[in-house]
């Protein structure tokens, strides 16, 4: 078991998210940052997707019981075993009644604590991912609190894969990344200027920005004008950037499923975890870049997942 | 009206929107259930999810199973093979509605706004078979669509920070059941004693895209005896 003795800012238990329940009107939840949760979950040894914490700018301490392996990955956050500092990107073994101290982070937002066979809890609709605002998933649907107590996949560290030395990230992380987009084939809500406005400005993140979305302010993003930046609700999907009263809103982990806001572009898979960096008063950039060329960088970053284990 | 063929757009490196029509209708509706369930029956091993709404259909893939060109070749040729589909039958689900106070506390103003009387309101509400046209907002909200024009009341000005779970709202020409308490701005006439959404039940969501629902006026008494609840 683990015990978390203070819960940081936002600390959640995260998997895969739910699959298949969009439709009724379930978001997937799951990382905010697939990449670093995949390499956390790898460095121990487990699927990509097995049960984790993800951590959020002030982290928790949490009292290891058992004995145990585990891997810390994602933004940069100082942390110590028993007093003593630990690596990230690594695999790191634990041998029972140690103190996980992590600190806040000196850089980025989001971190991925995974351990060797998982957290184990009672999944919600196919997936124990936390989704706070329908109090689904986790322990009891909210964030990790003191007392809460989680128990481990495994607790014999013979029994441990994974690898104790570091690794090196395939993405280095900004607090003013450029992020590539794909531009919706469809032309009828904005007009080329308006996607020459979005890949040619900055834009920064408002306070208005969490899991499930982020509000930015910058230039305006004017709609054609036969779009008054309504349109019949639809789908909407990971990296849709929404235009809200001509400001972008890229919608994030916990979006929403349908969305009655024109959409003028998607931010790709493979620049994902670089939004999900960033913070409020961070700065982003946007450039355009073709299907193709987005699937490509998606692969690469899997093949470097592969690479890692 | 409907397209001659459905169009299929990219949004994203990962999905793809099929449109059917270029605006809301019954037939619109009629065509995103049919399609919806052809995709479920089809089971390609690419597709991840698919959500669909008023007059589309989101489709997610997984990008280690294919790529946009093939993606699009294989949504095409299953949109081509629905075109000569003879659908299955649609569910109707009867909804006992409660609506008198404190069930109701818009009633009267939406009675206002219409020119009506409240009886009224209870009577054009429950005539109509209306259509979930799409689902979202909170996990198992039904957007319901084949509302009676003469109630067709805005929102109201300020919402609720907290609508009851089963409250039967009116937002222009929707009307909609809040499946969990949680803030809403729409006019609340009435209160089912069912559960819309439970995660612990085998069956968790009570409605699909796709279904038809009626409701079925109720008295006090009646909701009480069938479970519900007086606050939250």
């Amino acid at each position: 078991m683990i015990e978390i003795l203070n819960g940081g800012m936002l600390s959640t238990i995260q998997d895969k998210g739910r699959i298949g329940y969009q439709r009724f009107g379930v978001p997937v939840s799951g990382p905010m940052d697939w990449y670093a949760a995949a390499l956390a979950n790898r460095l121990v040894g487990n699927t990509d997707d097995a049960p984790l914490l993800e951590i959020t700018i002030i982290g928790p301490t949490i009292l290891l019981e058992d004995s145990c392996r585990f891997a810390l990955t994602g933004a940069a956050f100082p942390a110590r075993l028993d007093g003593q500092t630990i690596e990230m990107n690594t695999g790191i073994e634990a041998t029972g009644g140690n103190r996980l101290t992590i600190g806040n982070a000196t850089s980025g937002a989001r971190g991925y604590l995974a351990f060797c066979g998982g957290l184990v809890v009672a999944p919600q609709l196919g997936s124990v991912s936390t989704y706070t605002k329908a109090r689904l998933g986790g322990l009891d649907g909210t964030a990790l609190k003191a007392g809460d107590r989680i128990a481990l996949g495994c607790t014999d560290l013979s029994h441990c894969s994974g690898q104790l030395y570091p690794s090196t990230p395939a993405l280095d992380y900004s607090s003013s990344p450029t992020v590539r987009i794909v531009v919706e084939d469809r032309t009828d809500h904005f007009d080329r200027s308006a996607i020459d406005k979005l890949t040619s400005s900055s834009y920064h993140l408002t306070h208005a920005s969490d899991r499930m979305g982020y509000r930015l302010e910058g230039p305006q993003l004017a709609y054609s004008s036969d779009c008054d930046g309504n349109i019949i609700s639809e789908g909407v999907t990971l990296g849709s950037i929404q235009v809200i009263d001509r400001r972008p809103v890229i919608l994030m982990a916990d979006h929403q499923t349908i969305g009655g806001y024109a959409k003028i572009a998607t931010a790709i898979r493979a620049d994902i975890p670089l939004l999900a960096q960033l913070r409020p008063g961070d700065k982003v950039r946007f450039t355009q870049v073709t299907t193709e060329e987005a699937q490509r960088a998606y692969l690469e970053m899997r093949q470097h997942l592969e690479e890692c284990s | 009206m409907l397209y001659d063929k459905p169009k299929i757009y990219v949004i994203s490196d990962a999905a793809f929107m099929i449109e059917v029509a270029d605006r809301i209708s019954d037939e619109a509706s009629e065509a995103i259930t049919s399609l919806t369930h052809l995709l479920d029956d089809a089971d390609h091993e690419a597709i991840v999810d698919i959500v669909p709404s008023y007059r589309s259909i989101m489709v997610e893939y997984d990008l280690l199973k294919s790529d946009a060109a093939g993606m699009e070749d294989e949504l095409a040729r299953l949109c081509e093979s629905h075109a000569q589909r003879i659908d299955r039958s649609v569910r109707l689900i009867e909804i006992p509605v409660c609506y008198s106070t404190p069930h109701a506390p818009d009633l009267d103003q939406v009675a206002v706004l219409s020119g009506l009387e409240p009886q009224e309101v209870i009577d054009l509400h429950s005539e109509p078979v209306y259509q979930v046209s799409a689902m979202g907002f909170t996990p198992g909200f039904p957007y319901l669509s084949g509302l009676d024009h003469a109630i067709a009341v805005p929102r109201r000005a300020t919402p609720r920070a907290a609508v009851a779970a089963g409250s039967i709202g009116i937002a222009g020409e929707q009307t909609g059941i809040y499946p969990v308490t949680s803030p809403g701005g729409w006019q609340i006439i009435g209160r089912t004693p069912l559960t819309l959404f439970d995660p612990q039940r085998i069956d968790p969501f009570l409605l699909a895209t796709g279904d038809t629902v009626r409701f079925i006026p109720i008295d006090d008494k009646t909701y009480y005896s069938m479970g519900g609840e007086l606050h939250d």
